[in-house]
């Protein structure tokens, strides 16, 4: 097959899709479980630790989005190598864009629990439910219906964000792509074709999202 | 934290010019990105809103792929592909093309949500009392809705400042690039990472206070009947306090 | 010299298949006070809406002291006007809105000002003059400076009235002025309506409150389901109805006002 034909170069771009895919899953569940966590300690936490909660939560929150992801990938893969602690790229990233997206999920979760109405948490608490039992039952199904739109918006985003570690030696679709072109020297063909691979995994997830959205009547 | 310190202090002579003037370049790239983002973006929404079902089709179109492609993808091509096309661009032309170019998809979606904002019924009591569509735009549409654009608008700014980080890897003498060569050549990383992160944050943060407060302010005013955004006056700035601050980011229906 | 002022000649307006106007007519002279009265859905909004064509008839005649309004000869055939086209026939219509709709960007005097400034093309002195005027007449000149926002709901109503009055319009269109407002903040509106009329100025008023209408209309136009069901001097159509579906609506709305049944 000719190198430097279509089929060769998909070929060779969805190798590094399927790395993509590991690295988005991975930091989707970093950033959804930590964000939910932080988000639901920054909103219930009570009076004595309240004040030094919120100041460390929001010091990393605002850390982590007001600093490029690439700085926070070179700091995780670069710099923690030169202490000492060596991640391999795909662990590196999985990280680095892991704990910006719970910044930003922390963000989405808190307001959406901010809006929900206290009376809903109350009268569960009322009915003799713990509040944990509360959290799950009332709380937590209601703030996904309200975020979805916001998780959408960030899962579009997150999967852009994969090629960014390209930077770090990560093998996926820029990675390949810029190593193909050196090869082959079919600079637009290329990249046109990652583009276009790019496009068409966002195109159907904003569809699956828009459609759950639709059915979950959700943005409420 | 100690040596960490010691370290950056010991270092900073050297550093600190070089990152001080990568910043400036940082800056600019931003800058003008942003620009370009707010004309092709302007463009967009004049579009959008044509009697020609073509024109208006093309432009959503446009929005919606320049959602769903990777900036970095968008800058490799431009700086690699175009060449091969007859057109090339330097590491810094091509940034500030490919950070307008997608930063005018969003900028459009804002333009956009500022205009709808704006109640029907003002727009109807202006035309019931004889101005023309033009003047109605002009007098009264515009300045309600340039009020809700504006927090918006500066986040579009933060990001287009962290994405222009990208533009090290198209040869953009900006920060991240300044930042990896000093890395290669003191071999200290982690300091220099850390450092460059703080620059960002030094120009990020103030600003996304900024887009916040604008925010908070926008809130107080739209009391009025037929809602729209009310006037913004000096003084009457919220009691400024942390929490309330950070809680009143902006919800993320636009870009980060 | 014929002292009609508007004529309003089979009106018929439908929203996707359901008709909203059946064949409106009626006249005004100038000098006039007219109240359009009737239960909600009857039309008389969308009546009123499209004399200043902010709603586009789909059939009828609207004229203007003689002008037709709306509709223009462009190569032999018959179309709408286009907003900017309407605009100069617009300044002689004034239109009172039930959420007023002031611009809250502009200070009251500004406001008032903007149409008389940009529609009138008058000097920005000479309209400040005249907004001032207006605002004296409605009893808010010492309001000028603040913003909408300040104001109470009756406050910002009149100073939509002033808006009307600064335009120098023929004819001041009210639709609903009151029903947005708390109840003690009606009357101030009342009084102006009431002092306009007295002045002579043109209105055509559409409201709730039949007792008012009674006082200070000339005639009164009761529309029900789209139709005109029955016309006349205020006092004869409010006090002794002569249809029957007339009489049901004032009996409901006037035991609550305490109208002689």
């Amino acid at each position: 097959m000719n190198p430097g034909s279509v089929p060769a170069i998909l070929a060779t771009l969805l190798a590094g899709a399927l790395t993509a895919l590991q690295i988005a899953t991975g930091a989707a569940l970093l950033a959804f479980a930590l964000g939910l966590l932080l988000a639901v300690v920054n909103v219930f936490v009570r009076a004595p630790l309240a004040r030094a909660t919120h100041l460390v939560i929001g010091a990393y929150v605002e850390w982590m989005r007001n600093v490029p992801a690439l700085a926070h990938l070179f700091i995780l893969y670069f710099g923690l190598a030169s202490v000492g602690w060596q991640l391999s790229p795909k662990v590196a990233a999985i990280t680095g864009l892991g704990l910006v997206g719970a910044a930003v999920l922390c963000d989405v979760f808190s307001a959406a629990m901010r809006a929900l109405p206290a009376g809903q948490r109350e009268a569960a608490l009322a009915c003799g439910l713990t509040p944990l039992q509360a959290l799950q039952t009332v709380v937590l199904p209601q703030v996904l219906q309200f975020t979805l739109p916001a998780l959408g918006n960030y899962a579009t985003q997150l999967i852009k964000d994969t090629a960014i570690a390209s930077a770090i030696a990560a093998p996926e679709i820029m990675f390949y792509a810029r190593s193909l072109v050196t090869s082959t020297f079919q600079t637009p063909l290329i990249y046109g074709c990652a583009i276009l691979l790019y496009a068409s995994v966002i195109y159907p997830v904003n569809w699956a999202f828009a459609r759950l959205e639709r059915r979950l009547g959700a943005g409420r | 934290m100690n040596h960490f310190l010691q370290v950056v202090a010991e270092y900073l002579p050297q550093w600190g010019p070089r990152l001080v003037e990568a910043a400036w370049v940082t800056a600019g790239l931003s800058l003008a990105g942003f620009l370009l983002a707010l004309v092709l973006g302007a463009l967009l929404v004049a579009l959008q809103r044509s009697h020609l079902a073509p024109l208006r089709h093309a432009a959503r179109g446009f929005i919606q792929f320049m959602r769903a492609v990777p900036l970095l993808a968008l800058l490799l091509a431009l700086y690699f592909g175009l060449p091969s096309l007859g057109l090339t661009l330097s590491g810094y032309g091509a940034g500030i093309l490919g950070l307008g170019v997608q930063g005018s998809a969003y900028v459009a979606e804002v333009l956009r949500g500022g205009l709808d904002a704006v109640h029907r019924g003002q727009r109807e009591s202006a035309l019931a009392a004889g101005l023309t569509p033009r003047q109605v735009f002009m007098h009264i549409v515009l300045p309600q809705a340039l009020r809700v654009m504006l927090p918006p608008l500066v986040n579009c700014y933060v990001s287009l400042l962290k994405d222009s980080s990208l533009c090290a890897l198209i040869a953009t003498n900006e920060l991240m690039l300044t930042a990896r060569a000093i890395a290669s050549e003191d071999f200290l990383p982690l300091h220099i990472f850390v450092l460059v992160g703080l620059f960002y944050f030094a120009i990020a943060f103030p600003l996304s206070m900024l887009s916040r407060l604008l925010g908070m302010r926008l809130a107080r005013g739209r009391r009025s009947m037929g809602g729209s955004p009310g006037p913004s006056r000096l003084g009457a700035f919220p009691r400024l306090r942390w929490r309330r601050l950070r809680a009143a980011r902006l919800p993320v229906t636009e870009r980060l | 010299m014929n002292d009609t002022l508007l004529t309003v000649n089979g009106l018929k307006k439908s929203y996707g298949g359901t008709p909203v106007l059946r064949d409106i007519s009626f006249s005004l002279r100038k000098g006039e006070t007219l109240s359009l009265i009737g239960p909600s859905g009857s039309g008389k909004s969308t009546c009123l809406r499209c004399i200043n064509f902010l709603e586009r008839p789909d059939a009828g005649e609207i004229s203007l002291d003689g002008e037709r309004i709306g509709r223009v000869m462009k190569r032999g055939r018959e179309r709408d006007m286009s907003d900017r086209e309407l605009a100069p026939q617009r300044r002689h219509i004034g239109m009172v809105f039930q959420l007023f709709y002031l611009w809250p960007h502009l200070t009251v005097r500004d406001n008032v000002a903007l149409p008389a400034l940009k529609a009138g093309g008058m000097s920005r002195s000479d309209a400040r003059k005249l907004a001032l005027q207006s605002l004296d007449r409605v009893h808010l000149l010492h309001k000028a400076d603040d913003y909408p926002e300040r104001l109470s709901g009756g406050e910002q109503q009149r100073v939509a009235i002033a808006r009307t009055l600064a335009q120098k319009a023929k004819l001041i269109l009210f639709d609903e002025p009151t029903s947005a407002l708390d109840p003690e903040l009606v009357g101030e509106v009342l009084t102006v309506i009431r002092e306009l009329a007295d002045d002579g100025l043109s209105m055509i008023l559409v409201t709730h409150e039949i007792r008012f209408a009674r006082d200070v209309a000339d005639r009164v136009i009761f529309m029900d389901g789209g139709v005109i069901v029955e016309e006349g001097p205020a006092a004869k159509v409010i006090d002794r109805p002569q249809k029957e579906r007339t009489r049901a609506f004032l009996g409901q709305v006037g035991a609550a006002e305490g109208l002689p049944a």
